[in-house]
């Protein structure tokens, strides 16, 4: 048998890393941007009132979806980048 | 029409069918929470699913020739056959192992089973292996670093980001709106699910065209060059991407029924925390010097944001024969390939190739029988999970519950 356990923990350590960073992280940044955008809506209490949403808020609740929604097209293209080099020519990563 | 060319044929209509039962059996990895959230209707998300697993499947230009080499040593590092072994027997490896793959693909599907179908045609393949060449046919080490290792750390990688994924979701999102959440969270579900059916398209169809392949230069009817100098012959990644996206359409739904209501009830936080966390690890790991078996990982995840949820429970028998389906998954498959080769290769030729090809498609009909005395189909895969009837030999034999729990 010829196995590199060093080489095993180390994939290990990197794809949970990864894992973290961005199968938890996109996540939570996502919950914190629905969490502004919700601060950022109008919001009608029970009697009725309306009340106005911070600007602000919601304005960083839009950047974030942006940047979450650009890691997605980052994984697609992620997925599909032999495809793209092949018939396009293009290497991406 | 040659002997040899006869197996050919019978060997390709066999590795298509391997790759339809992948479809299906895989569905739940990718859309078991979405459909157990009711973040999609059951039939618009495995027809998502399907859609993206076709494009997946066409998407890919890099096939996986080498596809045996991490569990067997029957081709060189191009894709070429070694030396000293004959076509014949070459043909009658990949054809049992894929057999072997097949019946335990349709097996744990009866039982709603989610094991890696990776795993059952290295298991196919070995025991075929062994079978014809013996233990020195079998790549050891690749078979302990790129299959048994990996699949004993996928789950516990992939649930514990779920886990911490889960955590603090929940803990971000209490204080939202329930309007938000809503449409929140349905977009995170299909998002992410969406990335896992895509990268499911691209890396298992692969597998099947590589097997194909195989069995073509096997033949002798394509040659390792010819495939890197103008890629795969069109029929072939037409074949595989249409046979993975069909399965992928009829939906595994026993499958489905098991992650999505089996192991833990799902809400819509903890399926996009799951799906999240199953996407990344997919779409890293394999650059990342381990790749995973999707199953694996969609599992883990499931497991993970049931874990990480406060207050809720993981159904850990559940888990536990799931756990155990996944570590006799190789043997299994493996002695479905060995007898599957032993039949072919000492009836031999034209003869033993339909006379195995024949008792698979018997198998497979029985097994499809059992299945319809206990449907579980789009109307009915979301039911309330009945914990009285448990055992797997319930859903097989059984028939205490309406729908089969695992």
């Amino acid at each position: 048998m010829n196995i590199d356990f060093a080489d095993i923990v180390d994939g290990t350590v990197k794809v949970l890393v990864a894992g973290l960073l961005f199968g938890a992280g996109l996540p939570l940044l996502f919950t914190l941007g629905m969490r502004l955008w919700d601060a950022g809506s109008v919001h009608e209490d029970a009697d009725g009132t309306m009340t106005l949403g911070k600007h602000a808020a919601l304005w960083t609740a839009y950047l974030i979806f942006a940047i979450v929604a650009a890691a997605v097209v980052v994984g697609v293209l992620y997925i599909t980048h032999k495809s793209i080099d092949h018939y396009l020519g293009i290497e991406l990563f | 029409m040659s002997a040899e060319l006869f197996i050919l044929i019978l060997l390709v209509i066999t590795a298509v069918g391997f790759d339809f039962t992948n479809g299906f059996h895989d569905t739940g990895n990718a859309m078991a929470t979405s459909i157990a959230t009711g973040a999609l209707k059951p039939k618009t998300a495995v027809a998502l699913s399907a859609v993206l697993n076709l494009v997946g499947g066409f998407l890919s230009v890099e096939v996986a020739v080498t596809v045996t080499t991490s569990v067997l040593k029957i081709q060189n590092d191009s894709g070429g056959l070694i030396s000293g072994i004959d076509a014949q027997e070459a043909m009658f490896i990949i054809f049992a192992g894929l057999i072997g793959g097949i019946i335990w693909n349709l097996l744990t599907w009866l039982l709603g089973l989610p094991s890696s179908s990776s795993h059952a045609l290295f298991g196919g393949l070995i025991g075929a292996g062994l079978a014809a060449i013996g233990t020195s046919g079998i790549n050891w080490d690749g078979l302990v670093v790129k299959v048994i290792i990996p699949a004993l750390l996928s789950p516990l990688i992939a649930g514990a980001v779920a886990a911490v994924g889960t955590l603090g979701v929940y803990a971000l999102s209490r204080k939202v709106s329930e309007g938000k959440q809503e449409s929140g969270f349905r977009w995170g579900q299909v998002a992410t699910a969406s990335l896992v059916s895509l990268a499911h398209g691209t890396g298992d169809a692969q597998k099947t065209m590589g097997v194909i392949a195989l069995a073509l230069i096997a033949h002798g009817s394509l040659s390792d060059h010819q495939i890197q100098e103008h890629g795969l012959p069109v029929w072939i990644i037409v074949l595989c991407a249409g046979a993975i996206a069909l399965g992928t359409y009829i939906g595994g739904w026993r499958i489905i029924r098991t992650l999505g209501k089996g192991l833990v009830e799902i809400e819509a936080p903890q399926g996009m925390a799951a799906q999240a966390s199953a996407a990344a690890i997919i779409l890293t790991s394999s650059n990342l010097g381990m790749a995973l078996s999707t199953t694996h990982v969609a599992t883990g995840s499931i497991i993970g944001t049931g874990v990480g949820k406060p207050g809720s429970t993981v159904r850990w028998g559940v888990a536990g024969r799931m756990a155990a389906g996944w570590l006799i998954t190789l043997p299994c498959a493996a002695i479905g390939g060995a007898v599957s080769f032993y039949i072919g290769h000492l009836i031999g030729g034209a003869v033993g190739a339909i006379v195995i090809f024949v008792l698979l498609v018997a198998l497979a009909a029985y097994i499809y029988y059992r299945a319809q005395q206990q449907k579980v189909g789009a109307d009915n895969v979301n039911a309330d999970w009945d914990d009285s009837s448990k055992g797997g030999s319930d859903t097989a034999s059984g028939k205490k519950s309406k729908v089969p729990t695992v």
